[in-house]
């Protein structure tokens, strides 16, 4: 129980701030009331403005207990591993990073990073995404991890049925609150790539995981990096030549999927691509070793229209 | 106008003041840091001696206009005075001046070769390979930049250990550099239209039938018998167009390998005295070390155009190499993981995948597509059999054309 009540401790802080104490003990009470619901929410937001998005997805993210209670430091990692432009659809789009970052320093967040292990050169790729320079505007660090090898720091997971330790970059492990924003795509490896799939960019090295098991690591290490939200960009997916792309085909969902629990994050935004999340071998890993949910039965999905 | 010495002493210190100055602005623009790509270009712009050079071993003036101006400007400075250019701006002639106060001032080379090995250089280049043209002062002082940030690379120094040598040599015999090895020296002297006797005259004829007797034959010999075998050829930088040409115009500044944001760009350790220490593509150097998409950096910076400045979009297109797969070393062909990497990093979408019957991803390269990019041999993960990417340089690129892009590979029947 004590959970609850940090949780709802921190909720009316937040409220307080917005100068809405009044509707606060009837908010708390109602969240608690939710998290005894077993299933898990996953919230579907629409709309072609990007901006308001994601401030419907942060007024939200408030409502539900903001990143835990003061959080000063925040890592966000975006996929900016690709040296191609927010059309394409290989990264993460920068207005959501945008808005994120704004909103969430807003909402009294002192210092955002976004540390990334690119895949293309970080100088090229950082600034093709678009996400260096809305980075930059926000005084923001972006961090190349290639260039910070020290800061990699061995973990145990113990949860790991294949990837027994992994070498994680301590900018996110040292922050109060850890945020994944990442695109959905085709991906020729992994079926897909969303969340789970974007944690190979805060590691050291992925050739290990391709040798050893890629979908299985992929699982397992979901078991060790639980972020605070999942926000998923599907304003634009590529169904093809993942994961740089330029994609032959480019869906235009429109979508911003946000939940805490990352599993049921990804099950949602499968179904852009497959009619089941099954397809995709690391959710059925996952659904399997009880990581999260991925059948859809099990989730509180909440569509929200954006106008 | 008052005491001639003491208009001297000042002249001297303003001499100083300047040469410290132009110095420091050099090494500035020589290491870079946080200065745009083509600051690596300006100094090794400067000589006239590598441009002309790299024109004459090709028959064509490749520099542009603007970038034709450092060169111009220092050939019409030395029409008019002579040697000032080494006097008052050289950056390596005043490097090479600080050991003369504490030096022994000890004549023992005596010869004056300069004038021979300029000519040398002018007549090997005719035939098409400048042997020796790394001894053009700006290039040698550009290498340098090589070690400061992003490209780290101790082996550039082998042609580089000249400074040090040079240096050594200066603390017993002050100016042995400049007044009597420095091809570029000469050719700034010489130029000066006021001062020709006819015994300099003689002696410049002298030089020039040594240089041509020493220089043709010489670059004619090496030009065909010390080349890289087959077998070990080079990757080349995309618009170095092929490896006759680069070994023909390259003068080791390095200024390439100083822009390169991967680092894939480095020095060859192998190969014949005709390549020797060239820039090549080594995609097993580090993480990343491959050559990037967007970019075409070192094909911006190069004075000589041994790597010529395409635009990015010809640069996409320019084939270096072709990868293959080494299906007995491929995770995917032989272990049944599925892995997929080089297939990911493939900018150009070279790689297709073969699912077989048990439905695995199997990667088989286009080699029309490949450019020889290199993300692949980079990435790929297998170790247990070797590296499952293979390159093979190409001597002469050439263009992936639409054609090629619009093709599709065999699969192997199932």
């Amino acid at each position: 129980m004590s959970r609850h009540t940090v949780k709802s401790k921190s909720s009316r802080r937040g409220f307080v701030k917005i100068g809405m104490a009044g509707t606060a003990t009837v908010l708390a009470s109602s969240e608690i009331i939710a998290d005894n619901d077993p299933k898990v929410d996953v919230w579907v937001l629409h709309g072609t403005d990007k901006q308001r998005l994601m401030q419907k997805a942060l007024e939200l993210i408030q409502e539900n207990g903001w990143f835990g209670s003061n959080v000063k430091t925040l890592a966000l990692k975006v996929n900016a591993a690709w040296s191609r432009t927010p059309e394409e659809g290989a990264n993460t789009h920068p207005d959501l990073v945008d808005a994120f970052i704004k909103g969430v320093k807003k909402g009294g967040v002192k210092e955002v990073i976004l540390p990334e292990h690119p895949c293309n050169n970080a100088k090229i790729a950082f600034e093709r995404s678009g996400i260096k320079s809305v980075a930059d505007e926000n005084k923001c660090k972006m961090i190349d991890l290639k260039t910070r090898q020290k800061s990699f720091r061995e973990v145990q997971i113990p949860l790991g049925k294949k990837l027994k330790t992994a070498e994680v970059a301590a900018e996110f492990i040292d922050v109060d609150a850890v945020v994944n924003m990442p695109v959905a795509k085709h991906h020729e490896g992994a079926t897909l790539s969303i969340a789970m799939k974007n944690w190979m960019g805060i590691i050291k090295d992925r050739r290990h995981w391709h040798r050893t098991d890629l979908h299985q690591c992929i699982a397992d290490f979901s078991t060790f990096m639980k972020p605070s939200w999942t926000i998923i960009d599907a304003t634009r997916c590529m169904l093809d030549s993942g994961p740089q792309g330029p994609a032959n085909e480019l869906k235009i969902p429109d979508l911003l999927i946000l939940s805490k629990d990352q599993v049921a994050a990804d099950a949602y935004a499968s179904s852009i691509f497959h009619e089941t999340p099954y397809a995709v071998k690391y959710l059925k890993y996952a659904e399997e070793m009880g990581i999260g949910v991925v059948d859809s039965s099990q989730m509180n999905i909440h569509k929200i229209e954006v106008g | 106008m008052g005491d001639p010495s003491f208009n001297k002493k000042h002249l001297r210190k303003i001499q100083w003041g300047v040469r410290w100055f132009l110095l420091g602005a050099a090494l500035f623009l020589i290491i870079g840091g946080p200065l745009p790509e083509y600051a690596a270009r300006i100094i090794p712009a400067l000589s006239p001696l590598t441009i002309v050079s790299a024109a004459v071993a090709r028959r064509f003036w490749y520099v542009s206009l603007v970038w034709s101006i450092p060169a111009f400007f220092v050939l019409g400075l030395s029409l008019w005075k002579g040697r000032f250019f080494c006097r008052w701006i050289c950056p390596l002639g005043t490097l090479y001046s600080i050991p003369r106060k504490g030096s022994l001032k000890r004549r023992f080379f005596p010869w004056k070769l300069n004038g021979i090995l300029f000519w040398f250089i002018i007549f090997s280049s005719a035939v098409g390979l400048p042997l020796i043209l790394f001894l053009d002062p700006l290039s040698t002082i550009a290498r340098i930049g090589v070690l400061g940030p992003g490209s780290r690379n101790p082996l550039a120094w082998i042609p580089g250990a000249l400074i040090p040598l040079i240096l050594l040599l200066c603390l017993v015999q002050p100016g042995i550099w400049c007044e009597q090895l420095c091809p570029l020296g000469y050719l700034v002297g010489k130029l000066k239209l006021k001062s020709r006797t006819p015994r300099q005259v003689n002696q410049m004829r002298r030089d020039l039938i040594a240089g041509l007797f020493l220089g043709v034959p010489l670059a004619l010999l090496l030009k065909n018998t010390a080349r890289a075998r087959k077998n070990e050829l080079p990757v080349l930088p995309p618009g170095a167009l092929d490896l006759d040409h680069f070994a023909s115009t390259c003068v080791r500044c390095y200024a390439c390998l100083k822009v390169c944001p991967t680092g894939v760009l480095t020095v060859r350790k192998k190969g014949g005295v005709a390549e020797l220490c060239i820039p090549e593509l080594d995609f097993d150097r580090h993480d990343g070390a491959y050559c990037e998409q967007y970019c075409h950096a070192c094909l911006r910076v190069c004075p000589t155009g041994a790597i010529q400045s395409l635009s990015i979009e010809r640069k996409q297109r320019q084939k270096i190499a072709t990868a293959s797969i080494v299906r007995e070393a491929c995770l995917g062909w032989e272990d049944h993981l599925e892995c997929v990497a080089c297939d990911e990093f493939c900018g150009y979408k070279a790689i297709e995948m073969h699912l077989g019957t048990n439905g695995i991803p199997k990667p088989i390269i286009n080699q029309r597509k490949c450019r020889g990019c290199g993300a692949c041999r980079n990435i790929c993960p297998a170790t247990r059999r070797g590296n499952a990417v293979k390159i093979e340089p190409l001597y002469t690129h050439k263009q992936v054309t639409e054609d090629d892009d619009r093709s599709a590979v065999q699969h192997p029947e199932t």
